[in-house]
């Protein structure tokens, strides 16, 4: 994908840690939504490893709430982690806050959803 | 800080958004990084919905103004396209506000530069094919940015 890393690893039977990096816009989000409604079935948990994601905007956060809006559909639950600079920014406005929890790493996020 | 403005006809195409955002990140130069961050976000939404929402050929001309008279930035937009509706409420919940499944863009769009700039006004003037849309965003450079 142009101008986006992503990355999926398994961090235990029923946690998955996707890495987004780069940019998740108009231009990769399209590319982006389809591979989080894949992941999304069941009762998987999601650790959002946003520490290199340089750029959002709408049609990204909206790739990223699929992602939630799926995942607790199905009994399982989604956790950000490294959120900083314009991507935090927009967390804020958006106050996306509220639904997806933030922390500072992945391993706070990761436990969290094991608690 | 000396008045600055610049206008550019670019092609409804998403890949002439950035070299504009690198302009205005210029034409915003002293201001606080989080206000930058809420500037090109707000003009990179807007240029996003003509060119996903208006249903212009790649070719058709956007007019993309900016003009900065001390901390007042003003970004205008100007289209040919269909018209859209700028209607939103800064005050609702973004994730409560969505559709299950494939989740709509331009509803977060509009959200996004409603809360990253001080005003944003819309008109479409003219009728049918000869009509054009004019989205204009205004932002005081020196107010924080809303997550201070």
């Amino acid at each position: 994908m142009a101008n986006i890393e992503f990355d999926v690893t398994d961090r235990s039977d029923d946690l998955k840690v996707i890495t987004i990096g780069g940019r998740l816009d108009a231009t990769t989000a399209a590319e982006v939504r389809p591979k989080m409604i894949e992941l999304a079935q069941g009762p998987t948990k999601f650790v959002l490893d946003l520490s290199k994601l340089e750029w959002i905007d709408s049609s990204g956060v909206g790739a990223l709430v699929t992602l939630y809006k799926r995942a607790r559909t199905g009994g399982g639950d989604v956790k950000v982690a490294g959120l900083q600079r314009q991507p935090k920014e927009i967390f804020r406005l958006l106050r996306l806050e509220a639904a997806l929890e933030t922390f500072d790493t992945v391993d706070d996020a990761a436990a969290k959803l094991a608690g | 800080m000396t008045d600055r403005s610049f206008k550019a006809t670019v092609p409804c195409d998403i890949t002439f958004r950035d070299g504009i955002g690198t302009m205005l990140h210029a034409i915003c130069h002293g201001a606080n990084e989080k206000v930058m961050f809420e500037v090109v976000s707000a003009y990179n939404e807007a240029f996003n919905n003509v060119v996903h929402h208006s249903k212009l050929p790649d070719d058709a001309p956007v007019v993309v103004e900016v003009s900065r008279r001390g901390d007042e930035l003003t970004i205008r937009i100007e289209d040919q396209g269909i018209g859209y509706e700028v209607d939103h409420n800064p005050d609702d919940d973004v994730i409560a506000s969505l559709p299950d499944g494939d989740i709509p863009d331009s509803g977060m769009g509009l959200f996004i530069m409603s809360r990253c700039m001080d005003d944003v006004s819309y008109k479409r003037d003219g009728q049918a094919r000869t009509a054009r849309n004019e989205l204009t965003m205004v932002r005081d450079l020196s107010r924080p940015a809303g997550s201070d």
